[in-house]
C-alpha cells in the first residue's frame, strides 16, 4: 500500500503499536495518509519502518535499514548464519518447501540479506529450513535440511509471549535462546540424534563458541 | 548548514519544544545524539553537528526563511534530518572535509542521505534532493574558477 507522510509532528499515541513502538504513550509521532481514501494514521518512526520492512507500506523515496532477525558469528567474529523468522500463510504442509524457497529468494534478492555460509528460515511454529550456501549461489535451490521445530525448540515454548500478534517475535526470542545455548554447549550426535543435521551440515562446527545477535543490521559482516 | 536564506530570529520556547519533538521523532527512540537547545533563542544562531561532542546544536536557522533556493525552503524536520545524517555519516566513519569546495560534496551527500528518512514528507524529500543538487552545482562552479 502506498503511504504518504505528511511531515507533521504530533504529540500523540502511535496507532500501529508494533513490539518496537515508542509511542504507546503520547510521544512525538507523525501523521501519514494511507490509500485509498487518504485515511490519517498517526505513527512513530519505528512502527513506520516496521510496516515498510514487512512490505505492508510503501513510501516513495524512503529507505529503511534492513535487519536480520538473528545473526550468529563464529569465534573469529565472522557472520556464519542468518536466521529469518516468517509465518507461512498457507495451510500446513501445503508445498511448504516451495514457499520457503521463494521466501529465501525474495529475502536475498530484494531485502539485502547478506550471503552467509548458512541460512535458516524458521517457519512459525512448525519447521526450520536450513540452506548451506554454495558458490555460485542459486536462489532456487530447495533447503538442504528440513527440521521439525518441536524437535529442537520444545523446551523453549513457554517463552512465547501470550499477547496476540506477538507469535513471530516470540519465535525470534526462542530461536535466539536456542542458538545462544547451542553455541555455548558441548553436544554430541550420540546424545542428540535429532541434531544430526547440525553436525552433517557443518553448522555446529562453524558457530561453536561464537556469538548470537538479535535484530542485527543486514550489512553487518562482523560483530 | 550554510544558511543564506534561512530564518535568523531566535526561537521561542514553543518553537524549541517543537524542534525537540521533531528530533525525538527522527531518532525513533534511539536517543544516541542529543539536540542542544541552549543557543536556539539567540538571533543568527546556527544549527550544526559537532563532531567533537557528538551533539547537534539547535539554531535559529532551523526554520525556513524567505530565500528562493531549496535550502531556504526546507522545513524544520528536513533541516534536522540533514543534521542527523551528518551525525550518522560521522558514526559510519565518513571523514568530513572542512574547506571549500569539497565541503559542498559532503553537504550534498548528507542531504541525499537525509532524503531517504521515511518520516519526511514528499516535499521535504524533494527539497533535500534539490539542496544536494544546488551544492553540487556550487562545487562544479567553484572547480571551474
Amino acid at each position: 500500500m502506498n503511504v504518504e507522510p505528511s511531515g507533521v509532528i504530533l504529540f500523540d499515541v502511535c496507532i500501529i503499536q508494533t513490539e518496537r513502538c515508542v509511542g504507546k504513550n503520547p510521544a512525538p509521532v507523525t501523521a501519514v495518509w494511507t490509500s485509498p481514501g487518504r485515511t490519517q494514521v498517526n505513527v512513530c518512526r519505528p512502527c513506520l519502518e516496521e510496516k515498510i520492512r514487512a512490505g505492508e507500506w510503501d513510501i516513495q523515496g524512503a529507505r529503511v535499514e534492513q535487519r536480520v532477525d538473528v545473526a550468529v558469528y563464529s569465534t573469529e567474529k565472522q557472520l556464519q548464519l542468518v536466521v529469518e523468522v516468517k509465518k507461512n500463510p498457507n495451510e500446513k504442509n501445503v508445498d511448504s518447501q516451495n514457499w520457503a524457497t521463494k521466501i529465501r529468494r525474495s529475502l536475498f534478492v530484494h531485502a539485502g540479506i547478506p550471503n552467509t555460509p548458512y541460512f535458516l528460515l524458521a517457519d512459525v511454529p512448525d519447521f526450520l529450513y536450513l540452506w548451506k550456501n554454495r558458490e555460485p549461489t542459486n536462489y532456487e535451490t530447495p533447503p538442504d535440511y528440513v527440521i521439525k521445530a518441536k524437535d529442537v525448540l520444545a523446551k523453549y515454548k513457554n517463552q512465547i509471549p501470550s499477547t496476540s500478534g506477538m507469535e513471530q517475535y516470540g519465535f525470534e526470542l526462542i530461536i535466539n535462546s536456542w542458538l545462544k545455548e547451542l553455541v555455548h554447549t558441548k553436544i554430541s550426535i550420540s546424545k542428540n540424534p535429532s541434531l544430526k543435521w547440525l553436525f552433517d551440515s557443518g553448522l555446529y562446527e562453524a558457530i561453536k563458541n561464537g556469538s548470537v545477535v538479535m535484530e542485527s543490521p543486514a550489512n553487518a559482516q562482523c560483530y | 548548514m550554510f544558511i543564506s536564506g534561512r530564518n535568523k530570529e531566535g526561537l521561542s520556547e514553543r518553537e524549541i519544544q517543537n524542534c525537540l519533538w521533531a528530533w525525538e521523532l527522527l531518532l525513533g527512540g534511539k536517543n544516541n545524539i542529543k539536540l542542544v537547545t541552549e543557543e536556539a533563542n539567540q538571533h543568527h544562531s546556527r544549527t550544526r553537528f559537532s563532531e567533537t561532542k557528538n551533539v547537534v546544536y539547535l539554531g535559529a536557522d532551523v526554520k525556513p526563511g524567505y530565500g528562493i533556493e531549496a535550502n531556504s525552503r526546507m522545513s524544520i524536520l528536513a533541516c534536522l534530518a540533514h543534521e542527523l545524517s551528518h551525525a550518522q555519516r560521522f558514526e559510519l566513519g565518513f571523514q568530513r572535509p572542512i574547506a571549500l569546495p569539497d565541503v559542498l560534496i559532503d553537504e550534498a551527500e548528507t542531504s541525499l542521505h537525509a532524503s531517504f528518512i521515511p518520516v519526511l514528507s514528499p516535499k521535504d524529500r524533494e527539497n533535500l534532493i534539490e539542496d544536494a543538487r544546488d551544492r553540487l552545482n556550487q562545487w562544479l562552479a567553484h572547480s571551474e574558477e
